[in-house]
């Protein structure tokens, strides 16, 4: 099966250091991971905690964007 | 009570003012032990974790920064303001509790007492009651600030989730390149700007897409494929696949794409929606405002405007041609088409507006009664809508005064501020969350209270 290609590359991330995304991800994901329980209120712990989880995510996306089989 | 549970400070904050209520000097020793008892513990959260986090969530926005990621040090930046935010607010509060708190113990302890004396002092009453009326309101005040406190915290992480349009995308089973540069291109309108991150798919349109292309069949796919790789730009691609998202199918994409093809970005956003979502503005499409012309037709607008922001190929069907002559002739086509058991006359029940948005988007909506006196209520429903909003579902929302008198869009959300079109005007509005929270909507949205939502289900 041809695989569907979306999109012509990924501009702005060729001078991503892969490492130091990694680095920098592990150091915040430690600090911030428990960080919910700062916030107080539920409403609030429970949406910052959501935050955390994407944005953990979101990062590895940048990560494996990066690697040779991210296309 | 526990000590953060948003429903259980809530009622606190009922119980205060109902103890204040009962206020009398006959009732004054059993009101004061039972205050002392509702304020015992102090609002929660930790000012000094919650500045560490600031400070890591800004050194990475810095770092990320200089790695060369485009999108998150933005997002880093605006989880540090809030989190910053937030410790202050906190910080506040438990001072001011702590301050109340020993006042009150003072309080009591001089109306059990005469000088050392353990008994009840009668000579005090006077004094001790309005002292402690005043203590009993500024507790009620610092609970109640601590509830919107966390609100407003709330709401920008929502925010700042619902921009994480990468890792939605790779859920809907984009690989991560494609997901990176997808969640990348955002509508930009010339008038409107670009107030906020506004991607053309939001997190769950780029699901959506994602999973309607690997249900397709193997010649289908490879359909999409052809139609993908003639396609004139990735920003072309992306409307592609936010039609397919909308539920097309290879036939109607291949029309669509035959007409997209080769345009330029500001033409695509032009012609592709009705409305600018990059801030707030006067709204209009070629010279034609986009805006309520009748007047029972707030809600027909609001869905009109909603279902192209969902489907492309739908807002492109009025866009082509005419669109005075098309906006009109749809305001009266969608006008009955919700309207079939209900005096036009009255305008669109809530009832009919989810079942539109069900019928004609890819996304099944409900609605539901909302007081807005009621501030877990409405602090709950206000959540609810920025979520939608941040996902990228378009919200109508039912205001008025005494009775439901007009619906607006919340079309955006951008920090603790919702984006709402209001069709009477024309306009897209800047409203703070308070407003909404406190009623106090006449100004933007032209009536105070919020009586239905409809959403997402």
């Amino acid at each position: 099966m041809p695989e569907v290609m979306a999109i012509t590359g990924v501009p702005g991330q060729d001078g991503v250091v892969r490492e130091e995304v990694e680095a920098v991800r592990a150091v915040w994901d430690a600090v911030s991971r428990d960080g919910g329980r700062a916030c107080g209120l539920d409403v609030a712990a429970d949406a910052y905690n959501a935050m955390q989880a994407a944005w953990f995510d979101e990062l590895g996306v940048y990560l494996a964007a990066g690697e040779p089989d991210g296309q | 009570m526990a000590s953060n549970d948003y429903r259980q400070v809530t009622t606190v904050v009922q119980r205060l003012g109902e103890l204040v209520a009962l206020l009398n000097p006959v009732r004054l020793v059993m009101v004061v032990a039972e205050v002392v008892k509702a304020i015992a513990v102090p609002p929660p959260g930790d000012p000094r974790a919650l500045l560490a986090l600031a400070a890591a969530y800004r050194d990475a926005a810095g770092a990320l920064r200089s790695a060369g990621v485009d999108r998150a040090p933005r997002a880093f930046g605006d989880a540090a303001d809030a989190l910053v935010e937030l410790a202050a607010a906190v910080r506040d509060q438990q001072n001011r509790h702590a301050a109340l708190h020993k006042a009150l113990d003072a309080a009591s302890y001089d109306l059990m007492h005469v000088g050392d004396v353990p008994m009840l002092d009668p000579t005090a009453l006077d004094d001790v009651l309005s002292a402690i009326t005043e203590l009993i309101t500024g507790c009620v005040d610092v609970y109640t600030a601590s509830l919107g406190a966390a609100d407003r915290a709330a709401s920008r992480f929502a925010d700042l989730t619902g921009r994480a349009r990468a890792a939605a995308a790779v859920s809907g089973g984009f690989t991560p390149a494609e997901a990176v540069r997808l969640a990348g291109l955002t509508v930009s309108v010339p008038g409107i700007g670009d107030g906020y991150d506004d991607g053309i798919l939001g997190p769950a349109q780029l699901r959506l897409a994602g999973r309607r292309r690997g249900e397709l069949s193997p010649p289908e796919r490879a359909a999409l494929t052809a139609l993908l790789d003639r396609a004139g730009s990735d920003v072309e691609r992306a409307w592609l696949y936010k039609a397919l998202a909308a539920g097309h199918g290879l036939a109607e994409l291949t029309g669509f794409a035959d007409t997209i093809r080769g345009r330029d970005a500001a033409w695509l956003d032009a012609h592709l929606s009705l409305i600018g979502r990059g801030g707030a503005g006067e709204q209009d499409r070629l010279n034609i405002d986009i805006r309520q012309y009748e007047a029972t037709t707030c809600g027909t607008t609001c869905l009109i405007v909603a279902r192209a922001e969902a489907d492309p190929r739908y807002a492109l069907s009025l866009t082509r041609d005419d669109l005075a002559a098309a906006f009109t002739a749809e305001r009266a086509r969608v006008h009955d088409e919700t309207n079939r058991l209900w005096p036009e006359a009255l305008g669109t029940l809530p009832a009919g507006m989810a079942g539109y948005l069900s019928t004609h988007t890819a996304t099944r909506y409900d609605w539901y009664a909302v007081d807005d006196t009621d501030h877990r209520e409405i602090s709950a429903t206000l959540r609810e809508v920025v979520t939608a909003a941040d996902r990228g579902h378009p919200v109508p929302v039912l205001v008025g005064g005494p009775i439901p008198r007009h619906y607006v869009l919340v079309v955006g959300h951008s920090g603790t501020d919702v984006l709402i079109f209001e069709p009477t005007r024309g306009q897209t509005l800047r409203v703070p969350e308070r407003d909404f929270l406190d009623g106090r909507l006449t100004d933007t949205a032209g009536f105070d209270h919020v009586q239905a939502v409809v959403v997402p289900g």
